[in-house]
């Protein structure tokens, strides 16, 4: 009785449910869209801002020291390997052109790195195993900014910075003489370099040409590694001072200071942030989510206003049918549950619709602003879900407790 | 008579009038306070990304040296003559940078210093450099015959970890120099019109491609990004809106019908009706506008901890929208509403 009941009022009434139902599709894919894309800034901004380049610098761990170049890899096997989206060595001494002392760096420009397949046993004895992988890495991955006139160095060839290369009065496709103590190299000028940083007045060629120059196989003396973090905390870590429970908290969060730790745990080197982007990357990024949250925010109030609006107006235009119920002996209470029942298929349905539209509306957003894909996360469902059911009932809340209350022969009566 | 007939009908159903203006100063709301803040976006986060450093490096157009930088640009927000020269250090080429050391660290804001910034006759170590003479705050470096206190290290991440930074006066002293090798420029704005202008003035110009790229890619992205939430949030006002009003005129049929077998036109009942829906969407329009302004601040003082700038285009915008809105979606409701026999409407359900 009480289905067909609620089956027939729908259907009787079918333009009012539509447009009920159209509000809250509204209020939810409003709140689907926002939440969606709010949960996901922080990873997505976290990438942009990574154009900024390096955030880590890895440094031999004493005076005079070098870091092997085949432990590299190794950063890419951490708790936290799939954040460290790419990293370039550097071999740098200063040589002689011309009589002239300028830095030639030796450094990776594309390069393909074999990282071999790892088994690791996580807590649990959850056992978890990876193939062997390999990651394109170097300047061109890290320091997207670089302008190039000319081609990227092959073996053999050089980039030489823009200042350095008035200084010489060289050319792309002029050849040059480094030399270095006993051992010279000659090097075609494959392109000019200009950054505005100090790689204007140096010389750039591939690590091996480098490391063969100065003879320093398999070793080098900088690491520049750019890694997805979390902005740290403001107080000040010392992971040596927290209790187990709270170091293992600290130990699996992309705070930079666990991620440099992690690192020097499986290589032999010393970590630093690079402040200029480190430091700056955690303001922006709380930055950034905190505007999201609260456009979210403000955009779910007026929606949770508007839904409930609806429900109070489609409740309200049916007071003679109230009357009518309550004149054939409906009490109070089942009039209520009629009404309720409504508003929560109304919100389910609404809600569901509401959501899958957020979904579409989230990753057109994420395609079209960050050219990438992004993912309706569990919250965002439940909250929209919760929220479209929730606020169709509570919107029905006011207008049914004014129902119940209705005189059945005043209204019956007319106008 | 029209006007008594509207004021009439709106004082007669002010409970049901009142939840429409409230849906349409949501709307109008929203719209008002996301347009202020999408088209105020840039310059906010613009200043934001300002935290990166300078993005342009000037050079001497003629000779060595720049004297005196007196270059005078609504963009240049700061500047910090550096004076760079290499010295022996213990037998060490070391490479000292002058400059006005509060200036450059108000510039630089990430640089991390333990100890202080160095006054006369100190000066700062980068950490490298530190480490290769074996420096630590407190201790005496010698340069050529005059001994200095090391006030601080500097720790920065950068190639600057390598030098030493003295205040300008004692550089320019050491050095014999005066004037300065380079000079880091902030710019907020239009970094390419201040090229222009400083390539005008006989300077040579450089891009610090790190900052200056980066910052306009990602400026880019969040104006986008923000335009298209508040295009978003806008439609979906406006089709709220439009449900809202749809109800409200449906539910008056019977008044319609009544009105017709009185003898109104269909034109004067429209008209009545689409007077009302304007008087509507200018008061919650007008109301919402000041309710976004005020929420739009709110989230400008909360973030970037500045007023948000208040644009009468986005006041015009709001009202027209509002109003058009409410007049298009009461629009449609009328249009079954007088088509309908008004004997069928009256007879009942």
């Amino acid at each position: 009785m009480f289905s067909r009941l609620l089956f027939s009022a729908i259907q009787r009434r079918k333009l009012r449910i539509v447009l009920a139902v159209l509000a809250v599709v509204m209020g939810a894919s409003i709140a689907s869209t926002l939440l969606t894309i709010s949960f996901d800034i922080n990873d997505k901004m976290g990438r942009e801002l990574k154009s900024y380049g390096a955030n880590i610098l890895l440094q031999p761990s004493s005076e005079g020291a070098f870091i092997n170049e085949s432990e590299l890899y190794r950063m890419k096997t951490i708790f936290w390997r799939h954040n460290i989206i790419g990293y370039s060595p550097y071999l740098s001494d200063t040589v002689k052109v011309k009589d002239t002392e300028i830095v030639l760096s030796g450094t990776y420009l594309d390069e393909e790195i074999r990282i071999p397949g790892i088994n690791k046993t996580f807590i649990g004895n959850r056992k978890a195993q990876e193939k062997e992988a390999t990651i394109r890495t170097g300047v061109k991955t890290i320091a997207s900014w670089w302008k190039v006139d000319g081609e990227w160095p092959a073996p053999g060839e050089a980039l030489v910075g823009v200042t350095a290369a008035e200084k010489l009065g060289l050319k792309q496709g002029d050849l040059f003489r480094a030399e270095f103590g006993s051992n010279n190299a000659t090097f075609k000028v494959s392109g000019i370099l200009s950054t505005g940083g100090d790689e204007d007045g140096q010389a750039l060629v591939s690590l091996k040409d480098a490391q063969m120059l100065f003879e320093k196989q398999g070793k080098v003396d900088r690491v520049v590694v750019s890694a997805l973090t979390k902005p740290e905390p403001r107080e000040k870590i010392d992971p040596s001072l927290l209790p187990p429970g709270e170091y293992e908290i600290w130990y699996c969060t992309p705070y930079i200071s666990s991620i440099m730790f992690q690192i020097e745990e499986v290589i032999d080197a010393n970590a630093r942030p690079i402040r200029q982007v480190a430091d700056n990357e955690g303001k922006l990024l709380n930055k950034f989510e905190w505007l999201m949250f609260l456009i979210t925010g403000i955009a779910m109030t007026t929606a949770s206003l508007g839904v409930a609006a609806a429900m109070n107006t489609s409740i309200f235009e049916r007071k003679k049918e109230i009357g009518l119920m309550k004149a054939i002996g409906a009490d109070g209470n089942q009039i209520a549950g009629l009404f309720f029942a409504e508003a929560v298929v109304t919100g389910i349905i609404g809600g569901a619709i509401g959501i899958l539209i957020g979904a579409v509306l989230a990753r057109m957003v994420g395609i079209w602003v960050f050219g990438a894909i992004i993912n309706p996360s569990f919250f965002s469902v439940l909250i929209s879900g919760i929220l479209s059911v929730g606020i169709a009932l509570l919107g029905s809340m006011l207008p049914v407790k004014k129902a119940v209350g209705i005189e059945p022969s005043i209204i019956l009566r007319g106008d | 008579m029209f006007t008594r007939l509207v004021t009439k009908s709106l004082w007669v159903r002010r409970e049901r009038l009142l939840i429409s203006i409230i849906a349409v100063m949501l709307g109008a709301a929203m719209v008002t306070s996301l347009l202020t803040i999408s088209l105020d976006i840039r310059e906010k986060m613009g200043k934001e990304l300002r935290i990166y450093g300078a993005n342009l490096v000037v050079l001497p157009g003629e000779g060595e040296y720049i004297d005196q930088f007196n270059a005078t640009h609504g963009s240049i927000i700061g500047s910090v003559p550096f004076l760079y020269f290499k010295a022996e250090v213990n037998s060490k080429k070391i490479e000292f940078a002058g400059a006005d050391l509060e200036a450059a660290k108000k510039m630089n804001p990430w640089w991390h210093i333990e100890g202080v910034l160095p006054e006369q006759e100190e000066v700062l170590p980068g950490i490298n450099a530190a480490n290769k003479l074996g420096l630590r705050a407190g201790d005496t470096l010698s340069i050529g015959e005059k001994s200095f206190k090391v006030s601080g290290i500097l720790d920065t991440g950068t190639p600057d970890d390598n030098r030493i930074f003295i205040p300008m006066e004692t550089a320019q002293q050491i050095s014999g120099k005066s004037g300065a090798t380079l000079v880091q420029v902030s710019v907020l704005g239009d970094i390419d019109d201040v090229i222009k202008y400083l390539e005008n003035e006989g300077y040579k110009v450089k891009k610090i491609r790190q900052v200056a790229e980066s910052e306009k890619a990602l400026l880019d992205k969040t104006q986008l990004l923000m335009a298209l939430v508040a295009f978003f949030v806008l439609s979906a006002a406006s089709l709220s809106l439009l449900c809202t009003m749809i109800t409200s005129v449906l539910e008056r049929s019977r008044e319609i019908g009544l009105m017709k077998a009185l003898g109104c036109g269909n034109g004067r009942l429209a008209a009545i009706f689409l007077a009302e829906a304007g008087i509507m969407g200018i008061a919650g329009g007008i109301l919402g506008y000041f309710a976004g302004l005020s929420l739009a601040q709110f989230i400008g003082m909360e973030i970037f901890d500045m007023n948000v700038s208040i644009k009468p285009e986005i006041f015009v915008l709001t009202l027209l929208i509002s109003t058009m809105v409410a007049a298009i979606s009461s629009l449609i409701p009328i249009r079954r509403a007088i088509s309908i026999d008004p004997v069928v409407i009256l007879r009942g359900e």
